[in-house]
């Protein structure tokens, strides 16, 4: 009980169940007093990031701000003109949302372990933009190699041209902005 | 429309090439209208009145017309290419083949080539899934559909099961010789009634463009410009009884279209008796023959007859039968012509004959392209030959005129004509005003491919080596390297001479940080003279930056890994010269290590100290009381015969203030067992 005791839908539920059950009983309830062994799931939050106890944790600017943030502190993931009424593309933002998540995967399995950013997937005109930063794991020739083919692979998937944006750094810790 | 009218404004500022925007007159329609109307109407007043009245005028229907200006019909690239031509070259950021990030910007020669080609190898793979896969990528649909983004235009090796005449011309087209070949025999087998002529022509025509290969893909630009196609293309030889002779087999009765592709295709490809059997056959036959086919057989006419006189008769009999047969010579006949002559080395008539053949076509109304005048300055300035200034009245007549790409040629003009500016003539005003040629409208798309933007470029700079002043040189370097040309060992080195002539060494260190960069600090041909000069200047200011470069020499040989397969070895002057450095900056450790590692073979050596150094160093380690050193050295001297250094022995050791014992011990170094005097002190 105590566990749920900051939430406020959690007493809600609580209050109406035991008040229930009190009609039937007069005897007060030994389960709800039972130890709880489940994970607190209820702490688990969408875009934010728990601080750990000697703020060990790395950050990247992006993963600081919470998802409240966007169009303010940091900018969104994917730019594209789907939810733009009257916009050619209004009727299509399920299936531009499934390419861009296509595309977020293809390049985890490709540069694997590279990208330090988020991948960020902006779409103008008929091409589409893939930009981020990566960490200079492997030399640049084979970088080349892998951004050759992301660009080809993903354009005869797509059907239409795919530019790779690259920017890189020499060390994982100069994309953190902080340590919580 | 803003931006529109933003373009047209900037058109009219940057001077574009006439025709994009019509005539001066037309480009700016409206106010023409305008100022047309106020004029024939006879009003006078300030600008903004006369508009006023203008447009009241239009309102009356009683007033007179306005007159609309004529549409200009515009391509659907005019307003990109208007908008690139307010663009400049960027000599500060890479290609745009290369990531604009300084861990992907290539620094040296190699890896600007590794890096592209790395790239397109990428591209290929992702083809060859495409290929292996097709299925895979036959989903999302897209709407339009664009050929070039389906899996299905890279087929081609996949053979369909039933051959129509649509698919020998869906591979025709796309470029897959090889399938399209197999189609049509298959085809030819079973309904040959099926084939057209035209088709067969078709086929015929593009096997001998490409020597019965499939097409090179041209989005594979890379492998274009670094592997210089053109170059190999000659060198690859015609496919006897292959696919395109096969067609040819075929074609019943022969037509003069075929014979023609199939000759030019022979000469092209270097199978000379083919072509001239064949021509033989067409003439026999009393087929007409084309002027392409003359000008193919001109061509390899130095590869035909071997002396000067029968090579010019050669040449000479196939224009005079053009002339009998009535066919009008062309640009590329008499670039073929002027190839000849530019192959004939040591002609006597060479010049003259060049000069009429010029004379000719002007008669013929037929403007020179630039591949005719790159044959003329071949001709004209030969290697050993007088000089010749014929290059200045060359770009005299270029001067102004928009140049396009008419003959494959075209491309040489440009690296010919810096090399006869920089080694003919050696001329810095002439390098400059043909640089300023390449760099007028698109001139610089004549440099087509890797090596001729290396020639051109580097033949410029050494140019300007030669007869600059450091100042202006280094304001032209600092334009082009590393971005558009990586230099190589020889210009670096003739940049040293340049500022060891021009005594201004405060530019060294510099040079040398390039060096570094460009991957050739440490090439032999580079390292000892560069250290050489160092040694030889003495300015007070830069012994530091000099002792620096010595260090930054030193810690580079020592840093190499003793796996790597062209190890750079110390050698004797790299050696003195590096210690020399040193001392002179008063760095006694590093300079004795240098010593050190090699009096114990720690490092891999060719060669030994020089004499200077070794007593520099024995001075300075005398000064500094390190007996054990000194002992070292001197033991060395008479390993090596310094005999100099050997007979100051005993000086040394007095100096020190060693004990008599020790003196007499030192004494003996020179004369007696050199194992012997390894003793401790």
């Amino acid at each position: 009980m105590a566990l749920f005791s900051r939430n406020p839908l959690c007493q809600e539920f609580f209050r109406g169940f035991s008040a229930s059950l009190a009609r039937n009983s007069a005897a007060p309830l030994p389960f709800i007093r039972s130890f709880h062994t489940t994970l607190p799931t209820n702490r688990v939050q969408a875009g934010k990031y728990r601080s750990t106890q000697y703020k060990t944790r790395g950050l990247t600017y992006e993963q600081y701000y919470n998802p409240t943030f966007i169009g303010f502190a940091k900018g969104w993931n994917s730019w594209n003109t789907s939810n733009l009424r009257f916009a050619n593309t209004e009727h299509q933002t399920a299936q531009i949302t499934i390419y861009d998540m296509f595309i977020r995967k293809f390049i985890a399995g490709t540069f694997h372990n590279m990208f330090v950013s988020e991948v960020i997937i902006k779409q103008r005109h008929n091409v589409i933009y893939i930009a981020g930063i990566v960490h200079q794991t492997v030399p640049a020739r084979k970088m080349y190699f892998l951004i050759g083919y992301t660009e080809e692979f993903l354009g005869f998937f797509l059907k239409c041209p795919v530019k790779m944006e690259l920017q890189s750094v020499s060390s994982k810790k100069d994309s953190l902005f902080t340590y919580i | 429309m803003a931006g529109f009218l933003c373009i047209l404004r900037l058109a009219a500022t940057k001077n574009l090439p006439p025709g994009l925007f019509g005539k001066q007159s037309d480009r700016f329609p409206w106010r023409f209208s305008v100022g047309a109307f106020s004029s024939t109407a006879e009003l006078q007043g300030t600008p903004e009145e006369d508009a006023a009245r203008s447009v009241s005028a239009v309102s009356r229907p009683s007033g007179r017309r306005v007159k609309l200006p004529k549409r200009i019909v515009r391509s659907p690239t005019d307003i990109l290419d208007a908008l690139a031509s307010t663009v400049g070259k960027d000599a500060t950021g890479p290609h745009y083949r290369y990531v604009d990030d300084p861990f992907f910007i290539p620094t040296n020669a190699t890896n600007r080539r590794i890096f592209a080609l790395s790239k397109e190898s990428g591209r290929k793979a992702a083809r060859y899934m495409v290929k292996k896969y097709p299925a895979l990528f036959e989903k999302p649909k897209a709407d339009p559909e664009i050929s070039a983004f389906l899996a299905a235009s890279q087929l081609g090796s996949q053979r369909p099961t039933e051959p129509t005449v649509k698919d020998i011309v869906d591979c025709m087209r796309k470029g897959a010789l090889v399938a399209a070949f197999e189609a049509y025999t298959e085809l030819n087998e079973k309904t040959p009634e099926a084939i057209t002529p035209e088709l067969r022509q078709e086929l015929l025509e593009r096997l001998c463009f490409h020597n019965s290969d499939d097409a090179i893909d041209s989005d594979l630009l890379e492998e274009k410009w670094f592997a210089h196609y053109i170059q190999k293309e000659v060198r690859r030889r015609w496919k006897v009884g292959g696919p395109a002779d096969k067609v040819f087999q075929d074609i019943k009765p022969k037509t003069a279209e075929a014979y023609a592709a199939m000759i030019c295709a022979n000469a092209r490809f270097l199978h000379v008796e083919g072509a001239n059997t064949l021509l033989e056959e067409m003439q026999q036959e009393n087929l007409p023959i084309p002027v392409q086919v003359y000008n193919e057989m001109i061509k390899i006419v130095p590869l035909l007859k071997d002396s000067i006189d029968s090579r010019w008769e050669m040449t000479m009999s196939f224009l005079s039968s053009m002339n009998q047969a009535g066919v009008a010579p062309n640009l590329q006949t008499f670039n073929a012509v002027l190839e000849v002559i530019s192959r004939i080395a040591m002609w006597r008539r060479s010049r003259s004959t060049a000069l009429g053949v010029f004379a000719e076509m002007k008669r013929c109304g037929i403007e020179p392209s630039l591949a005719s005048y790159h044959f003329l300055l071949q001709i004209f300035c030969r290697e050993r030959g007088p000089i010749s200034h014929i290059l200045l009245d060359v770009l005299q007549a270029l001067e102004g005129k928009e140049l396009t790409l008419r003959d494959p040629k075209d491309s040489n003009f440009f690296p010919t004509a810096m090399d006869v500016a920089g080694r003919h003539l050696r001329d810095v005003a002439v390098a400059r005003k043909v640089y300023d040629l390449l760099w007028t409208n698109n001139n610089s798309l004549f440099l087509t491919d890797a090596l001729k933007d290396t020639v051109f470029h580097g033949n410029f700079l050494k140019v300007l080596v030669a007869g600059e002043s450091v100042e202006n040189f280094f304001k032209v370097y600092d334009e082009l390297v590393p971005m558009t040309l990586v230099p190589d060992s020889n210009l670096l080195l003739e940049m040293v001479k340049m500022v060891e002539f021009h005594e201004e060494p405060q530019h060294l260190p510099r040079i040398w940080s390039d060096a570094v960069v460009f991957g050739l600090a440490l090439k032999d041909n580079m390292l000892e003279p560069f250290l050489a000069v160092l040694l030889n200047n003495h300015r007070e200011d830069l012994k530091e930056a000099f002792a620096a470069i010595a260090l930054d020499v030193k810690t580079r040989i020592d840093a190499q890994f003793l796996d790597r397969a062209n190890r750079i070895p110390w050698s004797g002057p790299v050696i003195s010269s590096v210690v020399r450095l040193l001392l002179r900056n008063g760095q006694m450790e590093p300079a004795w290590e240098v010593v050190g590692n090699y009096i114990n073979k720690k490092t891999e050596t060719f060669g030994f100290p020089s004499e200077e150094a070794l007593s520099e160093l024995v001075d300075v380690l005398v000064a500094a009381e390190q007996p054990t050193r000194v002992k070292q050295c001197v033991t060395l001297a008479s390993d090596l015969g310094f005999m100099d250094l050997v007979r100051s022995a005993e000086d040394l050791a007095k100096r020190l203030r060693l004990p008599e014992q020790e003196i007499q011990k030192w004494k003996r170094i020179g004369s007696g067992s050199v194992a012997a005097s390894l003793g401790n002190i």
